[in-house]
């Protein structure tokens, strides 16, 4: 093995044990409360469909008639999937930001070690971003195995007579929020995971500006930060500039937007090597 | 290896489990429905120039919902679910749209998506938009763009005019015989009601404002116009009818209206008539080129005049026996600004459509008659051929359009 990519995977071996207990915990959250979903919903639906029978005197027919049959969608349209979903988003929005500071806030002043490691700085920017993206997607894959074994859950409890005809997959693919999350239509699930990598990368040469600069680098990462933001939106505001509504075809602003995020990218990864390799102190 | 044994485990596990649910989804059976063409009479061929947007929403019990969108065009249905992201964010929902945008799309650039401002022939694409159909911020000042792309030279000409006579004005139909060109607007007239205003053209004299020719409400007297739209606005005659309200309730609520009249206008004489009217039955008025189609709606037959705009003469052509007693004669309301669109002549052929539904299913049909024998030379419906457990599957039409020049 290369002595670079040793060092690299050396260094994200290490940034993925210290996130692990982080992770462990948010993925164990993420299955016990769907688990609650799988359970709870279709039980609160047995309830009302047996409590209708026995109110109203009711057939299981004229219960369906009233409720509709239970589908798998019913179960994975609730809080339950929605909630440590989001509570992920913002646990690794806040972890790429802990990831850094943990190195100069500890008992120890850790970065200090970190920086005289005998590799290129930049695999300990690596290290950071490759182990937050593993986090983020250690929970879609949680969120999609969650799913299917949810789906044989919810269908042992339901009874068959009651329970609709879609599949896990159908489930998934109607359900809004799983377009974005889950590969269910590739070209979002892409944009939505570029979006957010050029975000974190943008994200971490703030704290690098932050590091280098302490009060000075808080004013230049505000404004890096909002200048990159201001790109971004650049071809949103196109039809605006030439008082034309239809001057580009929809495709052309997304080529356009991947085209300015590309560059926002690189230029944030070169401006934070700057900063590592020349700038930051210890 | 041990101490990249997480790292590699981890790695495993996403890239596994994401390939394989990509797999999964691939192979897992389509849950789109699928739409075919139903031939009851004639040849499917028939209806090569049918071009339509269509939505098939399927559903077993309440949130279990199927969604297919679809276009029909060239004789085949194309599924929009096929189309890539770039294809998709660029789908017009006004099928001759996405033609233009894929053969003139630099002429496209910057030019409204309404296919109301465009006129196509074998030699010309003619766009008549206002600068605040493209200008979303701009209060309309009645400025008109019009752009002449020359197919053959690629060659496009633009110019700007002031439309005069009325305000708010949105432009309904232009009707191309180059280099002249009749524009059809909806405008606000000095009392802020809806009127129908007549432009005429020169395209080869460019002027800077044109004031109409025709003001309809002024020389119909009434209230209420609609106008037949031909597919193809080449033609040298325009149709209209005219509606007065007619019972009313308590509070003066109009509860409906009656036709009072039809009319052509002469695009080459400026000059608008009265059609004769039918002692029985309803009226239906078609045009195209030099024809003017007047049809004595029998509900199950529709008997064929051609009207002489010159001397006022009606020579009856054939009768034509309708599928339906309702097909082509789509209900119109009062405020809707065009009528007859059910029913369309082009090449020689009437094309009626109409919303059917059987047992509580939507079964859009289709009928062509060819104009010669006044033979059905086809007859049939689109239906939905499904694989889910539906119980129902809804199938909307929309967009209904004949491509003349699609061929």
């Amino acid at each position: 093995m290369k002595k670079s990519l040793k060092s690299l995977l050396n260094l994200t071996a290490f940034e993925l044990d210290r996130l692990s207990k982080f992770l462990y915990v948010l993925i164990g959250l993420t299955f016990l409360s769907n688990l609650i979903s799988y359970i709870v919903t279709p039980m609160r639906y047995i309830s009302r469909m047996n409590e209708y029978m026995s109110t109203q005197s009711a057939s299981s027919q004229q219960a369906l008639e009233y409720y509709n049959r239970f589908s798998f969608y019913n179960a994975i349209d609730t809080v339950w999937i929605a909630g440590p979903i989001a509570i992920g988003i913002s646990g690794f929005l806040f972890y790429a930001v802990f990831i850094w500071y943990r190195e100069w806030m500890g008992k120890n002043t850790f970065a200090y070690r970190l920086l005289m490691l005998p590799v290129p700085r930049m695999h300990l920017y690596f290290s950071k971003l490759i182990v937050i993206y593993l986090g983020i997607f250690s929970l879609i894959t949680t969120q999609i195995v969650s799913l299917f074994i949810g789906f044989q859950i919810v269908s042992a409890i339901v009874p068959g007579e009651w329970f609709a005809n879609v599949n896990a997959l159908q489930a998934i693919q109607m359900n809004p929020l799983f377009i974005y999350i889950i590969p269910v239509e590739p070209m979002y699930f892409l944009g939505v995971n570029g979006i957010g990598l050029v975000f974190i990368i943008v994200l971490f040469t703030l704290i690098l500006m932050e590091r280098s600069y302490s009060i000075k680098g808080i004013f230049m990462g505000i404004v890096y930060g909002a200048a990159a933001l201001a790109i971004s939106l650049f071809p949103m505001l196109i039809s605006d500039i030439f008082q034309n509504q239809y001057i580009l075809y929809d495709s052309e602003i997304i080529l356009i937007l991947t085209f300015i995020l590309t560059l926002i990218a690189i230029t944030s990864i070169l401006v934070s090597r700057h900063l590592l390799t020349k700038k930051i102190t210890i | 290896m041990t101490k990249y044994s997480k790292l590699f485990s981890i790695l495993t596990i996403c890239l596994l489990t994401l390939v394989g649910f990509t797999f999964y989804q691939a192979q897992a059976e389509s849950v789109r429905p699928k739409v075919e063409l139903v031939t009851e009479e004639g040849q499917a061929e028939e209806l090569d120039l049918l071009y339509f947007l269509g939505n098939v929403h399927g559903y077993d019990s309440y949130r279990n919902n199927y969604n297919t969108t679809f276009e029909y065009r060239n004789g085949e249905m194309h599924y929009f679910d096929d189309l890539s992201i770039l294809q998709k964010v660029d789908f017009n929902f006004t099928p001759r749209m996405n033609r233009y945008t894929e053969d003139y799309r630099s002429f496209m650039r910057g030019k409204s998506r309404q296919t109301d401002h465009y006129t196509e022939t074998d030699e010309y694409l003619l766009y008549t938009g206002m600068h605040s159909d493209v200008n979303w911020r701009q209060f309309n000042d009645n400025s008109l763009t019009i752009s002449l792309l020359d197919k053959e030279t690629n060659e496009e000409t633009a110019q700007e005019v002031h439309l005069t006579g009325g305000s708010y004005q949105s432009v309904i139909a232009a009707y191309l015989d180059y280099p002249s060109l009749t524009l059809v607007t909806q405008a606000l007239d000095e009392d802020s009601t809806n009127n129908w205003l007549i432009y005429s053209y020169d395209l080869e004299n460019p002027q800077d404002e044109i004031a109409p020719v025709i003001n309809s409400k002024h020389t119909l007297g009434s209230p209420t116009i609609q106008l037949s739209d031909s597919q193809s606005k080449t033609g040298r005659y325009l149709s209209f009818r005219t509606l007065e309200p007619g019972e009313t309730d308590e509070y003066d609520y109009v509860l409906n209206h009656t036709t009072s009249g039809y009319y052509v206008y002469d695009t080459v004489t400026e000059e608008l008539k009265e059609v004769p009217s039918f002692e029985e039955g309803e009226t239906v008025v078609l045009t195209e080129a030099e024809t003017i189609l007047v049809g004595n709606d029998l509900e199950d037959d529709i008997v064929w005049s051609e009207w002489n705009f010159e001397d006022d003469s009606l020579t009856e052509q054939g009768t034509a026996s309708m599928v339906t007693p309702t097909i082509g004669r789509v209900q119109v309301h009062y405020y809707d600004y065009t009528f007859n669109q059910g029913l369309q002549l082009i090449n020689g052929r009437i094309y009626a459509f109409e919303e059917d539904y059987v047992e509580d299913m939507s079964r859009p049909l289709f009928q062509v008659i060819d104009l010669d024998s006044f033979d059905t030379v086809f007859s049939g419906y689109i239906g939905v051929e499904t694989n889910l457990d539906t119980s129902q599957a809804e199938l909307v039409v929309y967009e209904y359009s004949l491509d003349y020049l699609l061929n």
